[in-house]
C-alpha cells in the first residue's frame, strides 16, 4: 500500500458526503459500530447544501401517513415508491424529535403548536420551520455537528473520491481518491460504504447548489448500480442576475409573476385554479412556453406588496441580507421596488441511484441516502430535502452499520485499487482541455429551455448529439494543473454523465407526467410509463435503458387523482 | 461574484479559505513582517508558510519550508520547549497551535522518506567535533552545501547530548537519516590536542575547517578545559572565545558552536548556532565577507488576527504517535497564519455564496451581487430589472 498511496484509512461505514444525510448516517451508524468515517469534497464540517439552507422540516405530524401519502401520490403523478415513502413519512415525527433533543428550535404559536405551513396547495404535507427564522441551515448544521463530535465521528473535509472499490465477490468494500488540495493519495477500506452526496446538477449559480454535481451517482454507476429518475431534473424559476431565497413566500402577499405584456401567465394561460402558486416547475415551463410564444422577459412583479409586509419580510439575516442591502447599495437595486428579469434555472438532477427499501443499491454494501438515491420525478416541496436528508439519513446509516458487522473485513485487490487510482490521477499536468470548458459544455447542453422543460424529440437527440461531441473530444484530452482542477474535473465527468443519461432517458419516456414534458407526447400514458427507467452501465461502457413498472399491485394507493391535471400546457388540451 | 479583497484589512487569519465551498481561496504567507511564532522561534521558522501547506494537506512542501531553517523536526517536536507556542495569536482566542504536534508530523515524514545522497560538489573536507544537536546542524547545512563532511564523535555512538530516553527511537533513525545524506560519522574517535588526533594532523588529511561542538557542562565548576587550546582561546568558565555573529575563534579554520562557546542550552538554540557556524564556514571556505548579508528578520506582525475566530479545541497527540492526517490537517487549521494575505486561487470557480464574506472578521471581503454569466435556458438579448 506504500507505494501506491500515501494514506490508507479503514473505517466500519466509509460515509461519502459530509452533509446532512451524510452526518445523520454516520449519528445512526454511531449505534452499532465504532468506526465512522465521513469524506466530503469540501471543507470539513461545512454541512453541504443543508447549511445554505433556511431549515424548513417537512413533517407529519397533524395528519395521518395515510393521508400525507395520498397526497404525495398525487403530487408524484402515480410515479412514486409507496412503500419507501410511507417509512419516510412515519419516521419523519421521530427525527423532528431528535432534531429538537439536539438542540434546534422550531416554530410554535402561543399555545405551543407547532406552526406548520402546506405546500404547493397540497393539504397534508406542510413544512416546519426553525426559529428565528432564516438561522434554520446552521443551526441544525451545528447541532449535528456537535453530536458527530460527541460520538467520535471521523471526518476528512476536502477530499475527492474518485472510484469505489469492490471485492472477489463484487462487493463493495471501500474506495480510492485523493486530497483536492494536496494531491495526497488515499485508499479507504470500510465493508460497507454510504453514498450520502446529494443530488446531482449542472452548477446553476445558486449559493452552494452548485456544489452538487452528482458524483454518487456517477461512482455507484461506474461501480455497476443502476441509476433511476435521470429523465427528471428540479427547475426553479430565479432572478437573471443575482440570487433570490424565498419568493414562494411572496406570492401569496401579491407579488406576480408576469410576461412581457404584464400578464400573469400562469394564471390566465397555464393553470386557471392553481396560477404560480405551484412547484417552480410548472411555473418554469409556462415561462418556456412564454419564451415560446414570443412574451419574454418574465418579470417578477413585487410592487404589489404592501409596506408593511416588505418590512415583515425583507432578508434580516446571513447571505440574504448583504445581498439584498449591497444590490441597493451598489445597483440602485430595491428588490421590492422593482419588476426584476426571471428564467428558469436548473436546480438539481432527480437522477440517483436506485436501491431497495433498505437503501442499498445493486452492488452489496453499497447504500444510497436522500438525494443521491433517486426518488422523485421532478416535483420538489418546501421543507423536503431537511426531512429526507435526515429520515434517509439515518436510515441508510444504520443498515450500513449493520451490514457491516455482518462482513466483518474488507479486503481490495492493492493492484486494481492502484490502477484506479491511477487513472484518476491520469489527467494531472497533461496537456489537453480543462474542467472549465467541460462544465460549460454540459451546460450548454442541457440548459436550454427546449432541452429542460420543453423536450421532443428532434430537441433530445440534438442534444445527444452534443453529448457524443463532447465524449469524444473530451474524455481523451482531459487536463488539469493543480489537484484542485483535478477535483473539478471529476464534478465535469459526473455533469456529462449525468446529461447523457437526462437526454437518453427524456428521449425513452414517450408521455408527460410531473416533471417530464415532451411536447410531441404532450399526455399521461398509464398503460406503458406508469413505470420507472433504470440506467446500467453495460459491458461496452455505453449505458443500457430498461423499464421497471410501479408494483401498483402491491400499493395501497391507485393513482386516482393527479397534480399534472391542474395544467393545460400547449399540446396537452385535448386530453382533459 | 467575489470582487474584492481590502489587502489593508486582512489580517491573514484564513477565514475565507477555510469557510469556502468552492476551494477560492489561498493565503500568501510570503510577507515582510513575520508572524510573532517566527519571531519567537531561535531558528527563525516559518510557521506561517508551513502551516498553511499543511492546512492544504500540502506535507511535502511543508517538509521541505521546514527543513530549510530546521533539519531536525523529528528531535526538536520531542524536545523544543516552544518558544513559538508561548507567542501564539491563538492564545488569546482559545490556546496556542500545537505547532510541536505539526512539526513532530513532519518530523516522521521526513525520517519514514529515504533521501539520496547529496551530490559532494566542493573540494575538501569540513570536520565537525562533537555530535550534540549544534555539531549535527552544522553538518548537515554543510552537506546541503555540497561539502564532504566528517562527524568526529569520541563515544561509540553518535548524539552527544541527545542520548536521552525521549529520543530512544528517534536518534538512531535520525543518524541513519544524515548517513543516508552522506556525512560521514567517526565514532570513538577524540579529537583534540593529546588525543587520539589533532586539529593540525586532520588538516594535513585535507580536512580545510574545523568546527568544535563537544558541549559544555551547564554546571561551571564541572566543566574540565576543552583541549583546543593550541588553536583557541579558552575563557575563565572553560569555554571556547568566539567573535558571537561569525563563531569564529583565533584561528581562521576553526569555529566553535553550541554550549561550547556558550550558546544557550535549549536544542533549537543549539541548531541555530550550528546553523550559523555552517555558513561561517562556507563563507570562509569561499573567501567571502564573514558578515555580510546575513539572515535578518523583519519586523513582528503588530495586528494579529484573533477578533471575531471561534473557539475551537486544541488537539493533542496521542502519546508518542504522530497526528493522523485529519487531525494534523484540523490542527493546522487552528493557526490564524498571522500576516499573510488572502487571495483568490481560483476566481473561476466562486459561485456568489456569500460564506467568505461573512466569515471574514475584518470585514475585508466584498462580493459582488451579480451571479456568473452561465449559459441560460431563455436568452434574453439585454438582461436587467425595469
Amino acid at each position: 500500500m506504500r507505494q501506491s498511496f500515501n494514506h490508507h484509512l479503514k473505517a466500519d461505514v466509509l460515509i461519502i458526503g459530509g452533509g446532512f444525510s451524510g452526518l445523520w448516517a454516520a449519528i445512526s451508524a454511531r449505534r452499532f459500530v465504532e468506526n465512522v468515517l465521513i469524506v466530503d469534497k469540501g471543507p470539513k464540517d461545512w454541512g453541504g447544501l443543508g447549511t445554505s439552507s433556511g431549515g424548513d422540516f417537512q413533517c407529519v405530524q397533524d395528519t395521518t401517513v395515510d393521508a400525507a401519502l395520498d397526497d404525495l401520490v398525487y403530487y408524484h403523478d402515480g410515479l412514486c415508491d409507496q412503500e419507501l415513502l410511507e417509512t419516510i413519512l412515519t419516521q419523519s415525527f421521530e427525527r423532528f424529535q431528535h432534531y429538537e433533543r439536539l438542540g434546534v428550535t422550531f416554530s410554535r404559536d402561543e399555545k405551543g403548536k407547532l406552526k406548520a405551513i402546506p405546500q404547493r396547495n397540497l393539504t397534508h404535507m406542510k413544512m416546519l420551520l426553525v426559529r428565528p427564522y432564516g438561522t434554520g441551515g446552521p443551526s441544525m448544521r451545528d447541532a449535528l455537528v456537535r453530536e458527530a463530535n460527541r460520538l467520535g465521528v471521523r471526518r476528512l473535509g476536502r477530499m475527492c473520491v474518485n472510484e469505489l472499490l469492490l471485492d472477489e465477490k463484487g462487493e463493495a468494500v471501500g474506495a480510492v481518491g485523493f486530497h483536492a488540495q494536496s494531491g495526497e493519495t488515499f485508499a479507504f477500506s470500510a465493508p460497507a460504504v454510504v453514498m450520502a452526496t446529494g443530488a446531482g446538477g449542472w452548477k446553476p449559480s445558486y449559493i452552494f447548489m452548485s456544489n452538487s454535481t452528482g458524483e454518487g451517482a456517477y461512482l455507484g454507476y461506474k461501480a455497476g448500480a443502476a441509476l433511476s429518475h435521470n429523465e427528471f431534473m428540479h427547475i426553479w424559476n430565479v432572478p437573471v442576475l443575482f440570487a433570490w431565497e424565498g419568493q414562494t413566500g411572496l406570492l401569496p402577499v401579491g407579488a406576480r409573476f408576469v410576461n412581457a405584456e404584464g400578464v400573469d401567465f400562469m394564471k390566465e394561460y397555464y393553470s386557471p385554479t392553481l396560477g404560480a402558486n405551484t412547484d417552480t416547475t410548472y411555473n418554469c415551463r409556462g415561462m418556456a412556453f412564454e419564451a415560446r410564444a414570443g412574451r419574454t422577459p418574465i418579470y417578477f412583479d413585487t410592487s404589489p406588496i404592501s409596506a408593511e409586509n416588505v418590512e415583515l419580510l425583507k432578508p434580516v439575516h446571513g447571505w440574504a441580507k448583504i445581498n439584498y442591502d449591497r444590490l441597493i447599495a451598489d445597483e440602485g437595486l430595491d428588490f421590492f421596488k422593482e419588476k426584476s428579469m426571471w428564467m428558469p434555472q436548473i436546480m438539481w438532477h432527480s437522477g440517483g441511484l436506485a436501491t431497495n427499501h433498505d437503501y442499498e443499491t445493486a452492488v452489496p454494501g453499497l447504500f444510497a441516502a436522500c438525494r443521491c438515491r433517486g426518488l422523485d420525478p421532478g416535483v420538489y416541496m418546501g421543507g423536503w430535502a431537511l426531512c429526507t436528508t435526515a429520515v434517509t439519513g439515518y436510515i441508510t446509516g444504520g443498515n450500513a452499520a449493520r451490514r457491516a458487522q455482518e462482513k466483518g473485513l474488507a479486503l481490495f485487490n492493492r493492484t486494481r485499487a492502484a490502477e484506479a487510482m491511477a487513472r484518476a490521477l491520469a489527467p494531472l499536468g497533461r496537456e489537453g482541455l480543462p474542467a472549465k470548458d467541460l462544465v460549460r459544455e454540459t451546460q450548454e447542453i442541457v440548459y436550454p429551455y427546449e432541452v429542460c422543460l420543453i423536450k421532443s424529440e428532434r430537441s433530445l437527440k440534438k442534444a445527444l448529439a452534443r453529448v457524443e461531441r463532447a465524449k469524444e473530444a473530451f474524455l481523451p484530452r482531459l487536463s488539469a494543473k493543480t489537484p484542485h482542477d483535478l477535483a473539478k474535473l471529476q464534478e465535469g465527468l459526473s455533469m456529462l454523465q449525468a446529461a447523457e443519461l437526462f437526454v437518453r432517458s427524456s428521449l425513452l419516456r414517450t408521455e408527460t407526467r410531473a416533471g417530464h414534458h415532451r411536447e410531441d407526447y404532450p399526455q399521461r400514458d398509464n398503460d406503458n410509463w406508469l413505470a420507472w427507467i433504470h440506467a446500467e452501465r453495460g459491458p461496452d461502457g455505453e449505458a443500457r435503458l430498461y423499464k421497471v413498472p410501479v408494483p401498483l399491485e402491491r400499493y395501497r394507493i391507485k393513482p386516482y387523482r393527479y397534480y399534472m391535471d391542474n395544467f393545460t400546457f400547449p399540446g396537452s388540451e385535448t386530453a382533459r | 461574484m467575489l470582487r474584492t479583497i481590502d489587502q489593508e484589512k486582512c489580517n491573514g487569519c484564513g477565514s475565507c479559505f477555510k469557510a469556502c465551498g468552492f476551494d477560492v481561496f489561498r493565503l500568501a504567507t510570503d510577507q515582510h513582517e513575520a508572524p510573532p511564532c517566527q519571531a519567537a522561534c531561535p531558528l527563525g521558522i516559518d510557521i506561517r508558510a508551513y502551516s498553511h501547506l499543511l492546512q492544504q494537506g500540502r506535507t511535502r512542501e511543508a517538509a521541505q519550508v521546514l527543513l530549510a531553517e530546521n533539519p531536525f523536526p523529528a528531535l526538536t517536536s520531542r524536545l523544543c520547549p516552544g518558544f513559538c507556542q508561548k507567542k501564539c495569536a491563538r492564545g488569546a482566542v482559545d490556546t496556542s497551535v500545537n505547532i510541536s504536534g505539526l512539526e513532530h508530523y513532519l518530523g516522521e515524514l521526513v525520517l519514514a522518506s529515504d533521501p539520496r545522497p547529496t551530490p559532494v560538489t566542493r573540494f575538501g573536507a569540513v570536520a565537525v567535533i562533537g555530535s550534540g544537536p549544534a555539531a549535527l546542524a552544522c553538518a548537515c547545512f554543510l552537506n546541503r552545501k555540497g561539502h564532504a563532511v566528517t562527524v568526529f564523535e569520541a563515544g561509540a555512538k553518535p548524539g552527544g547530548e541527545l542520548c536521552t530516553p525521549k529520543l530512544a527511537a528517534a536518534l538512531p533513525a535520525q543518524i541513519a537519516y544524515l548517513e543516508k545524506l552522506g556525512i560521514t560519522f567517526a565514532c570513538g574517535v577524540a579529537v583534540g590536542d593529546g588525543l587520539a588526533i589533532g586539529i593540525e594532523d586532520l588538516r594535513e588529511q585535507h580536512f580545510k575547517a574545523f568546527v568544535l561542538a563537544t558541549g559544555a557542562e551547564k554546571d561551571k565548576t564541572l566543566r574540565a578545559e576543552p583541549p583546543f587550546s593550541s588553536a583557541v582561546d579558552i575563557s575563565d568558565d572553560m569555554l571556547v572565545v568566539v567573535n558571537p555573529q561569525t563563531l569564529e575563534t583565533r584561528t581562521r579554520w576553526v569555529f566553535a558552536a553550541g554550549t561550547l562557546r556558550g550558546c544557550p542550552a535549549s536544542v533549537a538554540h543549539q541548531i541555530a548556532d550550528g546553523r550559523r557556524a555552517a555558513d561561517s564556514v562556507a563563507r570562509y571556505l569561499n573567501g567571502w565577507d564573514m558578515i555580510e548579508s546575513r539572515p535578518v528578520l523583519g519586523p513582528v506582525v503588530v495586528d494579529v488576527p484573533g477578533k471575531g475566530i471561534e473557539p475551537a479545541p486544541r488537539l493533542e497527540r496521542a502519546g508518542e504517535a504522530p497526528f493522523a492526517f485529519e487531525d494534523m490537517i484540523l490542527e493546522a487549521n487552528r493557526c490564524l497564519t498571522c500576516g499573510a494575505k488572502a487571495y483568490a486561487a481560483f476566481k473561476d470557480d466562486c459561485m456568489t455564496c456569500y460564506f467568505c464574506e461573512m466569515a471574514c472578521p475584518q470585514g475585508a471581503i466584498a462580493v459582488h451581487p451579480f451571479k456568473e454569466n452561465l449559459p441560460r435556458t431563455i436568452s434574453y438579448a439585454v438582461e436587467g430589472v425595469k
